[in-house]
């Protein structure tokens, strides 16, 4: 059975998991890191950079590295999401062939599916090089809010890494999952989400039969850990300009090293009660002075330079439960998600707002992707004990007469799911109906979005209001919708099947991948040729350290001074093929170089 | 024995490569880059902007091996003029050396940093404000190769500030965790038995 592997593809952080004996487990990438940048940038000389290296040079390098990718992906060039990211961010975002948004990286454009598929191709590889084997089969989650379209250039992305996704699933989605996972239980859980970028409050209800079911959620794209960071820095920055009058905002070095400690300072905070911030040479004055940051950092400062963050979480959350009808009071247990909610104000506040402790024993930074890993199991495994019920994250609907929206699926329905609404014509002797199927929440069509049209013809020539058409919406496990027109009096039917553009047509996500493969390719040949350059220098320094016993030992013997000749020769010849990195050249000389080692151990023995 | 000497690290995906070397005339007088090209006359004193140093002390820079200085005065013509050819051409050069001097001298790039004095002690080192951001890049994790483009200033710069700090025995270069090819092919990052399993 294939290995399916779940990623929580994070606005900043990316997290992978796979199941193994039965338990999910979070994978550490290559620096033991459990969680890896969701960051993308490239080097004046073309590199790719991608997680913690791409992240220690984000400031320093913005115009070329890419943060939180997925606040743009399957975006509208002209949403407003987008106006706020092309104002916010000093990478280039340009529009796209398709309406779409596009990222401008030194002399290439890059659409979003491909910069995400960067950081899904790197969590692809942490999962191989753990379980020893390729892996082509994963499970991909998304805030619940996201759209077909955003759902859609997710999948994309997954084909340009090279996955298959066999399922996007919404994120509090996954983390009830694995907060349910084991356990026989029944209850509204809220997942109180505060990540890196964005906060994201849910309402679920898991059924003992292992049904979990999305019940309202609500949040804000613009609200995380990044912000609680920047208060710290503006902090340091008016603090060095106090003592120093020197801004440090003019440096970008200085305001690299500032947000790095920066975040330090936040995570040390969690545990201790104060941290030290200590930056050396942080600046060189015009005068050839360097200037040293030192300032201490207390949680109770913290605590007030955040106080407005941490509130807003707790209005969202308020604002949602009155959305959904629901008590405090009903909520019947807190998952914590997201690095920022190990702050211990963001818990005191939770509890205090739900009025109960928040539930300590799942991890707030793996849980995505443990919910994830669980649920590719289950889409594998045949005697699956999981099901989903997910919702509509947008309210579906039609455009009638006035241009209003008329809604006949609305947000938060649980999928699978059909409703079907009668309407009339409005003309006299009206013989056809033309149908806008939309998603949004605006009572005006054109604040809605358009998801495609049909037209029902053959209608009877008849007086308005007589002739009725049913109008019947179907949304598929899949999240696949289907709109379909009926006369009822003809039974004549016209229906479309609404299809998710992720702004990229097949042909491009098909070229992509192979230019995302072709690239990995390449850097499988470079780190191939590194690691075997790494063996010769191995082998000739254990030859080299061993020559002089062997030296003494054969000493006076014709055999010996030859094989001592031909052990330099190898050695000098191995020095030629590390330089050129010719792969042949170091073939040919890694066997020179092993058998002259077994023979001088053989002489040694 | 070390063996190999610009080698990139595993995790960059790409070897560092050195930009091509640029032919000099006998004279010390610069070809172009490009032989379509004509190649500008030596500018004399006479040719220069009051202050601007003559290309000729570039060509004698160059001569005498001193690509740091040679840089400085490149640097400083184009500073005036930046369609100066030769300068360009001149400063190209002197970068590329640099980097094949400093990049020589830290030896393989996939090795990795280490910085070895502590943090109080670095406040007694006379450092500026860029040498204080390579050092503060290095966490001994990151390979050279990888330091190097944290640093995101020119190769040569940063390679040199690196020699600078490894010579100051602030930081020292550590071989790293041996790479195993896997017979799958797959990448191997050589940190695998760490943590997380």
């Amino acid at each position: 059975m294939d290995k399916v592997i779940g990623i929580d593809l994070g606005t900043t952080n990316s997290c992978v998991a796979v199941m193994e004996g039965g338990t999910p487990v979070v994978i550490a990438n290559r620096g033991g890191y459990k969680t890896t940048p969701s960051i993308v940038a490239v080097t004046e000389t073309g590199k790719r950079l991608v997680g913690h290296i791409g992240k220690r040079q984000a400031i320093t390098n913005a115009e070329n590295t890419v943060v939180a990718a997925k606040r743009l992906i399957g975006r509208k060039w002209n949403s407003p999401q987008v106006a706020t990211a092309i104002g916010m961010y000093q990478y280039r975002i340009v529009e796209g062939p398709h309406g779409d948004v596009r990222i401008h990286l030194r002399d290439k454009i890059y659409s979003v599916p491909e910069i995400s598929a960067m950081i899904l191709q790197e969590m692809k590889i942490v999962a191989e090089d753990h379980l020893g084997e390729e892996v082509s089969k994963a499970v991909v989650t998304c805030p619940a809010y996201f759209n077909d379209n955003q759902r859609q250039a997710t999948r994309d992305a997954g084909v340009i890494a090279g996955l298959d996704v066999i399922r996007v699933i919404n994120e509090p989605t996954a983390a009830a999952l694995a907060y349910g996972f084991g356990r026989k239980i029944d209850r509204l859980v809220a997942v109180y989400d505060l990540g890196g970028g964005t906060f994201d409050i849910s309402l679920l209800e898991i059924g003992s039969e292992g049904v979990f079911k999305v019940v309202s959620t609500a949040g804000d794209t613009f609200l995380g850990g990044e912000d609680f960071d920047a208060r710290i820095i503006d902090w340091l920055v008016q603090s060095f300009m106090q003592e120093h009058r020197v801004d440090l905002r003019q440096d970008r070095m200085a305001m690299q090293r500032l947000k790095d400690a920066a975040e330090k300072a936040k995570c040390d905070l969690s545990a201790a009660r104060q941290s030290e911030i200590n930056l050396p040479f942080i600046i060189s004055t015009g005068r050839n002075e360097a200037l040293h940051l030192q300032k201490t950092l207390t949680r109770e400062n913290l605590e007030q330079l955040t106080a407005d963050l941490v509130q807003q979480t707790i209005d969202i959350c308020a604002g949602t439960l009155d959305d959904a009808g629901i008590d405090v009071e009903e909520v019947e247990d807190v998952v914590l998600v997201g690095g920022m909610t190990r702050m211990a104000k963001v818990q005191e506040r939770v509890a205090e707002f739900f009025r109960r402790e928040p539930c300590k024993g799942v991890h707030p930074d793996e849980v995505v992707a443990l919910g994830a890993a669980i649920q590719g199991f289950a889409l594998v495994e045949e005697k699956s004990p999981v099901i989903l019920l997910d919702i509509t994250p947008h309210t579906l609907g039609i455009m009638v007469v006035g241009g209003l929206f008329e809604s006949i699926i609305t947000k938060d329905t649980t999928v699978p799911t059909a409703q079907t609404k009668t309407f009339t014509t409005v003309r006299d002797n009206q013989t056809a109906v033309k149908i806008l199927v939309m998603q949004g929440e605006s009572e005006k069509a054109e604040g809605n979005e358009l998801l495609g049209e049909f037209i029902l013809t053959g209608l009877r020539k008849a007086p308005k209001g007589e002739v009725e058409v049913d109008v019947t919406f179907e949304i598929n496990a899949d999240g696949i919708v289907g709109v379909s027109a009926k006369d009822l009096e003809t039974g004549q039917k016209q229906s479309i099947t609404v299809t998710a553009t992720s702004g990229l047509t097949h042909d491009e996500v098909r070229k992509m991948a192979i230019d995302s493969k072709d690239y990995m390719v390449g850097r499988k040949a470079d780190e191939s040729a590194a690691a075997d350059v790494q063996e010769i220098e191995g082998l000739a320094a254990e030859i080299e350290r061993l020559a002089p016993q062997v030296e003494e030992i054969v000493q006076g013997s014709d055999y010996g001074s030859e094989a001592l000749a031909k052990a330099r020769e190898v050695l000098a010849v191995a020095r030629d093929a590390a330089r050129t990195g010719s792969p042949a050249a170091i073939k040919d000389v890694k066997e020179s170089l092993r058998r002259t080692l077994r023979m001088f151990k053989a002489v040694l023995e | 024995m070390t063996i190999g000497d610009n080698r990139n690290s595993a995790g960059s995906g790409r070897t560092r490569r050195i930009t091509p070397v640029m032919p000099f005339g006998p004279t010390g007088a610069l070809a172009t880059a490009d032989p379509d090209v004509p190649t500008q006359p030596v500018q004399g004193p006479d040719a220069t902007v009051a202050g601007t140093p003559p290309m000729s002390a570039v060509a004698e820079r160059l001569d005498l091996g001193d690509y740091t200085g040679a840089l400085d005065l490149a640097t400083a013509i184009l500073d005036i003029d930046p369609d100066h050819r030769e300068a360009a051409a001149a400063r190209r050069e002197c970068e590329r050396r640099l980097e094949e001097i400093y990049l020589g001298r830290l030896g393989p790039t996939d090795r990795v940093p280490v910085v070895v004095i502590t943090p109080e002690d670095v406040l007694w080192r006379n450092l500026d404000g860029r040498t204080a951001f390579l050092l503060s890049r290095i966490d001994g994790a990151a390979t050279i190769d990888e330091v190097l483009d944290m640093s995101g200033l020119p190769l040569h710069a940063a390679g040199r500030m690196l020699c600078g700090l490894v010579e100051q025995r602030l930081v020292e270069l550590r071989v790293p965790p041996r790479r195993e090819k896997r017979s799958s092919g797959r990448i191997d990052t050589g940190k695998k038995e760490e943590g997380g399993r």
